[in-house]
C-alpha cells in the first residue's frame, strides 16, 4: 500500500519542474496528514457524498449521539418531546454563565449579596447573565422531570434501559441539589431561610440527622462556612459527579437503544 | 433447577471460582491476592473514614450563645422584648424574666411577634405561639424552648441559649 502511494506520488511529482518538487511535496504531504487527521476523528473521508455524509455521522458519537436505528414512530418530536436534550442544553448554559457570573461572585458573608445586586445593576449585561443562569436553572428543573415522565410513560425505563434509569434518577437528584446549593449563593432572606429549613428537615433524618444538618452547613447556623460549602458543591462537585453521569446516561442512550422493538 | 443445571458455565463465572479455588489452595498467588485486597479495603474504608471526618468542623465561628441584654429596670413588668438578631424574646412577668429561644420547632424559621395578637407567628410555615412560647397552631410539634436568663455581677441580665430550662424557671430581680 506505501509503495504504491510512493511511487503515485512520485509519478505525480514528475510532473513539475525539479525546483518545484519540494514544495509540491510539502503540499501533498500537508493535505495526507491532514487526511490521516480527519480520518482518525470521523473514521471516513470528506463527505463528498450523500453516502459517505451518513456513514460519517452515524459512526460519529459527537456528531450522533441517537442510536442509529430506531422506530420511525420514535422519529417524531412528540415522543420524546426532546426533554433529555433540552435538558443537556440547559446544563451547558448553566454551566458556561455560571463560570462567568464566577468573575464577579465571592461566596462569603460579606460580599455575596452585594456581589449578586452588582451582577444586576454595575456589570454590564451582569443582569443577562445572571437571570439566564437563574431562569435556566428553573428550566432545568421543570424539564429534568418533565424528561423522567416522559420515559416513565413511554415505557422506556423497563430492561434492558433500568440502569439508565437509575443513572437517570441519580442526575435528577443531582439537578435538584445543584438548585438547592445554588439557592443559597444569592445570599438574601429567601436563600437563608429556603437552607434553613431545608437543612432543618436533614436533621429529621434518621441515625445521623443532626450532624448530616452540622456537617452541610459547617457550623451550627447559617453563615460563613455554609456558603463556601454550598458554593464548592454547586460550582464543582456536583456539576462534575452530573458530567460523569452525563457521559454514561447518553453513551447507553446510544447502546440501548431506544423503547419498543425494532 | 434442572433448566439452571443444564446452561453451560459462563467463562466469567470459571475465572473467579478458579480463582477461589486457588485462594482456598493458600498458592503464594491466592496469598498475595489476599493481602493485596485487605490492604485495598483498608486503604478504601480509611479514605471514607477521613473524608466524612474532614467535612465535620471541629471549631466553628458563630457568635457567642451568651448575651448581655441591659439591666432588669429597662424592662416593664408584662413587656416582650425581641433581639431579633439573637433569635431571642425577652419576657418579664411580676415574677421574673425568662427569654425564649426563637427557633421555630418546625423547621428553624424565626418566628416574629404580634404585640397586637400578643401571639409569635412563624413566617415559614405558619406556626403560632402564645407569648410564654407554647405552641397553639400550625405544623410546629413542641412549644419553643425557655433559655436561660441570669442576673450578672454587675447587676444586668444575660441571655445564654446554650442552657434550655424548664418552661417555670424565673429569674427575679
Amino acid at each position: 500500500m506505501a509503495q504504491t502511494t510512493t511511487s503515485a506520488r512520485d509519478q505525480y511529482l514528475q510532473k513539475y519542474p525539479v525546483f518545484l518538487r519540494p514544495a509540491v511535496l510539502m503540499v501533498i504531504l500537508s493535505i495526507e496528514i491532514g487526511v490521516q487527521l480527519w480520518k482518525s476523528v470521523f473514521r471516513h473521508g470528506l463527505p463528498l457524498t450523500d453516502k459517505i455524509a451518513t456513514r460519517t455521522a452515524l459512526t460519529n458519537y459527537w456528531l450522533h449521539a441517537h442510536p442509529p436505528r430506531i422506530r420511525k414512530s420514535h422519529m417524531k418530536f412528540s415522543y420524546t418531546f426532546c426533554l433529555g436534550g433540552i435538558s443537556f442544553f440547559l446544563f451547558v448554559l448553566l454551566t458556561i454563565t455560571g463560570l462567568f457570573l464566577m468573575f464577579y461572585y465571592v461566596p462569603s458573608v460579606q460580599y455575596a449579596y452585594q456581589n449578586m445586586k452588582d451582577l444586576q445593576y454595575a456589570v454590564s449585561f451582569g443582569i443577562v447573565m445572571r437571570n439566564l443562569h437563574r431562569w435556566g436553572a428553573h428550566a432545568m428543573v421543570i424539564t429534568v422531570w418533565l424528561h423522567m415522565c416522559r420515559v416513565f410513560y413511554t415505557g422506556s425505563y423497563k430492561p434492558p434501559r433500568e440502569f439508565n434509569w437509575g443513572i437517570g434518577v441519580t442526575l435528577l437528584l443531582m439537578t435538584l441539589l445543584l438548585s438547592f446549593t445554588g439557592y443559597l449563593l444569592p445570599w438574601d432572606q429567601l436563600s437563608l431561610w429556603a437552607v434553613t429549613v431545608g437543612t432543618n428537615m436533614a436533621k429529621y433524618a434518621p441515625i445521623a440527622g443532626p450532624q448530616t444538618r452540622f456537617s452541610m452547613l459547617g457550623s451550627y447556623t447559617v453563615g460563613n462556612a455554609t456558603i463556601l460549602r454550598f458554593y464548592v458543591v454547586h460550582v464543582l462537585g456536583l456539576p462534575l459527579l452530573a458530567s460523569i453521569a452525563m457521559m454514561v446516561h447518553f453513551w447507553r442512550v446510544r447502546k440501548d437503544g431506544f423503547s419498543g422493538n425494532l | 433447577m434442572s433448566a439452571a443445571s443444564s446452561e453451560p458455565i459462563p467463562e466469567w463465572r470459571k475465572e473467579i471460582n478458579a480463582a477461589l479455588v486457588e485462594m482456598r489452595a493458600f498458592s503464594r498467588r491466592g496469598f498475595f491476592t489476599l493481602v493485596g485486597l485487605v490492604v485495598f479495603s483498608v486503604a478504601n474504608l480509611a479514605a471514607l473514614v477521613l473524608s466524612l471526618r474532614f467535612v465535620i468542623p471541629n471549631v466553628t465561628y458563630d457568635e457567642s450563645l451568651l448575651f448581655k441584654a441591659g439591666v432588669p429596670d429597662d424592662y416593664p413588668i408584662g413587656s416582650t422584648t425581641i433581639f431579633s438578631d439573637k433569635r431571642v424574646a425577652l419576657n418579664r412577668d411580676a415574677d421574673g424574666f425568662y427569654a425564649i429561644s426563637l427557633i421555630c420547632t418546625h423547621l428553624g424559621c424565626t418566628p416574629r411577634w404580634f404585640q397586637s395578637d400578643a401571639m409569635f407567628r412563624c413566617p415559614c410555615h405558619g406556626s403560632r405561639y402564645l407569648r410564654d412560647g407554647v405552641r397553639f397552631y400550625g405544623p410546629a410539634p413542641r412549644p419553643m424552648d425557655v433559655v436561660k436568663v441570669g442576673l450578672a455581677p454587675d447587676g444586668s441580665l444575660f441571655v445564654d441559649r446554650s442552657k434550655i430550662v424548664a418552661r417555670t424557671d424565673r429569674q427575679p430581680v
